[in-house]
Parts: structure tokens; sequence; C-alpha cells
């Protein structure tokens, strides 16, 4: 074997061996290296399994009162003690993860659908589309989230389904930039060209060429979206313009035990660390998915 | 410069327009009748009619947003349905609480986030920069009302420090500012840490070791001016999300300032005044956002030639949300 056939081969090899590890494959491999993101993970998992068994595990049913045990610190009968009505409160924490990651993904997924669509065709159409969309985007951008979200929240009513849609509005903007500024970078390259020119409709070019290829700055900013979204649902709640009792809100349980807190300090540290534990996973996991699915990113 | 300004203002009013129709649209479909909630339970339909009548809420909706906007080119943002003032009056009543805060709350954000993002960078990989990421992280995943709750009642109920509500001196700011300011603190040590780090890498500062110059003179001379734009960025950014997220806080603090006033206007039912909140904050924003942006196009003279270029090319971003996508900070800090 001559050198130069030997150097074809080992290239052949290699080329094998690249196309077997996928993109995903890849990602996995360099997420797996960073510990904290897998740290996040697995909190988010154990999070995702206490919503979903949340009959199962929890000790008592969220909404069951009894008067014979108010406001009781934390004993071996309720680790995070009682509330007003003799609720157990680590029960409430427990039912709670189902309307916060609910909160957080539905409206997540909403604003991002809404997001990408809006971006994706501002930056593929350019001219008058594009300034019409992200005019709008900029109005929406321009009212302080939180204010938009209660205004949405006051118009709508209380409610799950309004806090849903008051959080998801006010993550329209962000995904509409991050798609269609990737867009723009994608739109004139030659496999865009190249489908054009075998008469892919404009929609199919949208959603099967482009999308793929500027999907790693969706996930990111979606991770971290979601953790954002949590937060704010649980303010609107602690306003009083989300989720209202009897409903286990996080947010709403630390609105309404401010009244006792003075006695019962215990009443507003669970609630709040199922806040931040949730946030924290979300953010972990969502770094350490930018920097794996973007490793230029990683400063 | 002047010429850069005077786009950027003009770009703004558009913008603003847009924000009067969206959030007129918002409350215009809200339930519950003014006209009855001012009346009372006890009033007779004729009467409320009169009054609906006698306020223009009988008229259409593209009736009464000209009136809304022709009003408020006068500056008149309508008469609040509970105390019956003006409320351009009411919100100047509350405007300057909300600002002050959210200025010390800047104030204090900057003092402690650049020092501490700058320290962290300079020692990256030692137990300083291990603490200040650990406690970024922290600030910036804490619910800024919760920590506001746990202090509140650690330094006022337990301790006896400081005051748990109100606003009648100098000691009443420090729990709020201090709760308020923790995810800016977080923030903006993050973007120093980052931008300073991705600077301290640089060609120029290894000429600069290399030349012998003290490290003094290279972090603060050679390293921190270069980091300053996304820095400045992002502390513009706290700043007006310190307006906005004021509103939780001042709840929890019972601070009379415009964020409580329009919650309170919310659950009241009291329109006028939520919508004229709404709107100075909204606005305000725009303004420390166009503030922020006039800044750095007279420190740098490369944003405002992009501007021009951007322009052509239909890229009209601002250049806060330009540098905020490289920052990685788009959504960061919100609370």
């Amino acid at each position: 074997m001559t050198v130069i056939q030997e150097f074809v081969q080992v290239r052949k090899t290699e080329e094998v061996v690249t196309k077997k590890r996928s993109q995903a494959h890849e990602v996995w491999r360099r997420l797996k290296k960073n510990r904290l993101a897998i740290a996040g993970m697995l909190i988010l998992i154990l999070l995702l399994f206490i919503a979903v068994f949340a009959d199962v595990i929890a000790p008592y049913p969220y909404a069951k009162q009894n008067y014979d045990e108010v406001l009781q610190p934390p004993n071996l009968k309720h680790l995070a003690g009682t509330d007003e009505f003799g609720r157990d409160i680590l029960s409430r924490i427990i039912y709670g993860s189902r309307i916060s990651l609910q909160i957080g993904f539905i409206s997540l997924t909403v604003g991002a659908l809404v997001g990408c669509i809006l971006g994706s065709i501002a930056g593929f159409f350019g001219g008058v589309i594009d300034n019409v969309i992200m005019r709008f985007m900029d109005i929406l951008h321009s009212i302080p989230r939180v204010i938009l979200a209660i205004a949405i929240a006051a118009s709508l009513g209380a409610g799950i389904t309004s806090a849903l849609i008051a959080v998801a509005v006010g993550s329209i903007p962000n995904f509409a930039r991050v798609v269609r500024a990737a867009t723009m970078t994608v739109r004139d390259q030659d496999f865009v060209e190249a489908a054009r020119a075998i008469g892919a409709s404009t929609s199919r070019i949208i959603v099967k060429h482009i999308l793929p290829n500027i999907l790693a700055p969706i996930i990111v900013q979606a991770t971290l979206g979601v953790g954002t979204s949590i937060l704010l649902a649980a303010s609107l709640s602690f306003l009083g313009l989300g989720i209202q009792p009897p409903v286990p809100e996080w947010g709403a349980m630390l609105s309404s035990s401010r009244t006792y807190m003075r006695d019962n300090p215990y009443m507003v540290i669970a609630p709040g660390i199922a806040i931040m534990l949730t946030v924290l996973a979300l953010n972990l996991f969502g770094d350490g998915l930018r920097d794996a699915l973007d490793p230029k990113l990683k400063k | 410069m002047l010429k850069y300004a005077f786009r950027r203002i003009m770009a703004m009013i558009p913008v603003l327009i847009g924000i009067s129709l969206v959030i007129f649209t918002l409350l215009y479909f809200t339930p519950g009748d003014p006209a009855r909630m001012m009346l009372g339970d006890l009033a007779t339909e004729a009467e409320v009619q009169a009054l609906r009548d006698e306020m223009g809420l009988n008229d259409g909706f593209a009736v009464r947003y000209f009136r809304y906007m022709g009003d408020l080119l006068k500056g008149d943002l309508g008469t609040s349905y509970v105390s019956k003032l003006p409320v351009t009056e009411e919100i100047m009543s509350r405007l300057p609480v909300t600002v002050l805060v959210a200025f010390l709350v800047m104030i204090f954000a900057v003092l402690i986030g650049v020092p501490a993002g700058i320290i962290s960078a300079v020692k990256q990989y030692t137990w300083v920069d291990s603490i200040v990421r650990v406690l970024s992280l922290l600030g910036i995943t804490m619910p800024a009302f919760w920590l506001a709750l746990l202090l509140v009642l650690l330094l006022a109920v337990n301790l006896g420090w400081l005051p748990a509500s109100g606003l009648y001196g100098p000691k009443y700011y420090i729990l709020p500012v201090i709760s308020i300011s923790a995810v800016s603190i977080a923030t903006i040590a993050r973007t120093t840490r980052s931008s300073m780090l991705e600077v301290i890498r640089s060609d120029y500062m290894r000429t600069a070791k290399a030349k012998g110059q003290s490290p003094r003179v290279i972090i603060f001379k050679h390293a921190l001016t270069n980091a300053l734009i996304p820095i400045l960025t992002i502390v513009g950014i706290q700043f007006a999300n310190g307006l906005g997220g004021a509103v939780v806080n001042e709840q929890v603090f019972a601070i009379p300032g415009l964020g409580k006033m329009m919650v309170d206007a919310i659950k009241a039912r009291n329109y006028p005044l939520v919508q004229g909140s709404v709107l100075t904050l909204a606005l305000l924003q725009s303004m420390v956002n166009l503030g922020v942006d006039l800044l750095y196009a007279s420190v740098d003279p490369r944003i405002r030639s992009q501007y021009v270029i951007k322009k052509k090319v239909h890229m009209k971003e601002t250049p806060v949300t330009a540098v905020l996508a490289n920052t990685g900070e788009l959504d960061g800090g919100l609370k």
C-alpha cells in the first residue's frame, strides 16, 4: 500500500466515524462533561417525576383542611408544617410543582411557537413584512415584562389560562428576535437556494430547511426562558393576579404566608426553596446546553 | 452624533404610540363596568347609563382611543375613578419614590456588581471566583419577593435592626434596595466577569503586560474601558428592570410608589390609573434604553456607523439588543 493509498484509507475511516457520531451525540458528549449542567438536569428530572406522580408521593391531598392542626411548625407528621387551614405544606409544594412546571413549559412553548413563526417570516421575507412584525415586537419589548404580564392578567382575569397567556406574550419578542437574526444568516445560503430551485414552497423551506438549522439558539433561549416564566408566574400569583387559592401555586403560597410569617416563619421557607431550586436547575441546564450546542460561546 | 440621537428619538415615537394602543386595547376588553364601579350597587340602571354616556363609555373603540390619544397629547391621562383626581397628578405624586428607589438600586448594584465581576475575572478559577459565581447564580434564581420576605424576617422581625415596611426615612430604604438589587448585582457581576474575561485574553493585554505595566493599570485602563459596553448595557437594562420589577417589592414593603399604585388600581378596577401607570413605566423604560444607546454611541463611534449600515440592510435592532444578544443576557435579570 502506497503512502497515498494509506492516507485515503485513513481519511475514509475518519469520515465514517464522524458521520456515525450524530450532532445530538456530540452535544450530549459535551453536556456530559459539564457536571453542573448534569446536576441541573437531574434536579429537573426529579421535579418532573414529582409533578407526574404527585398523587402517589404527596402524603396528604393538597386541599384537605384540618382545623385541629392549624399553623403547626415542621414535625414528623407534617415535614414542612401546616398552613392557616391546617393543610400540609409539603403536599401543597409537591402538587404545586405541577402548576409551576406546567405554566413554565406551556407558556414558553406557546411563546416560542408564535415567536419562531413571526421571527422566521420576518427574517425570510425582509422588507415591509419584516418591518411591520419587528416594530410590533419592539412595542411588546418596550413594555417591562412584569408590567405587560400584569396588564394582560388584569385584562383576562385571574386563573391558570390567563396566567399562561400573560407569561407567554412577553416571551414572544425574544424568540422572534433570535429566530429572525438566525434566519437572516441562513436564508441566502446555497442549500436554501437549492431548495428554492427544485420548487419547494416558502413554508416548506422555512420549516424543513431553515428552522432545523437555527434550532440551537431557539433551544437555548427556551431552556433559559422557562425559569424566567416560572418566576414571572410566581410573581403574578404573589400579587394576587395569577393563580388563585386554593390551587397550590408556590407564589400564591408565599403571598398568603405573609400574614402569618411573623409567628410562623417556616411558612415562607418551603415555597421559596421550591421556586429557587426549579429556576436554578433550569438555569444550570440551560447554561450547559448553550455551551454544548455552541462551544464557541463558552467563556 | 446629533443626527443619530434625532433618529433614535424619532424611532421611539411610533413605538410609544404602539404601546398606548396595546395597553388601551387590553384594558378596553377587560370585564367590568367602570360606571357601575363608581356608582356602586345601589345605583339604578338609568343612572349607570347616564354616567356611561357622560364618560363616553358607550362610544366605539376607535372613537375612545383617538379621544384618549388626543387628551394624552395635551398631557391629560384621564381621571382616577376612585380619588376623582387627575391621573397625571396621582402618577406624579408616586413617580419620584419609584425612580428614587430604582436609582438607589442601580447605584448599589453597580458598586457591588462591577467590582465583584472584575475580581472574579481577574482571579478566575480561584475560591473568590467560585464564591462570586455561586452567589450571582443564587441572585438570579432567587425570587426577589422571597428574598425580601426572608430579609424582613431576619433583619426586621427577629433582630429588629431595620423597619419592615413603609418609607419614612433613610433607614426604610435599606431592605427594599438590598432585595430589589440582588438580581441586578448578580446580573451585572456575571456580565462584567464574562466581558472582562473576553478582553483579558486579547493580544493588546498581553502587549501591555509585556511592556511591564502594573496590574492595576492593565485592569483599569486597558481591560475595563474595553469591557465597558456590555456592562453599560446591562446596567441600563437593570435600571429599567428595577423600575418594572419594583412593582412586586413595593407591595412587600408597602412602598407608596408607582408599582404599588398600579396593582392597587388593578384590584379596584381603576383603569385610567392602570393605563397611565403602565404608559409611564413603559415610557421610562424606553427613555432609559435610549439614554444607554446614546451614551455608548458617544463612547464608541463604531456603534453610530453600525446603525447607519444596519439601516441599509433592514436590521433595525437597537444597539441595546444587539449587544445583549452577544452577551447572552437577552432574558437575564427579569424579576
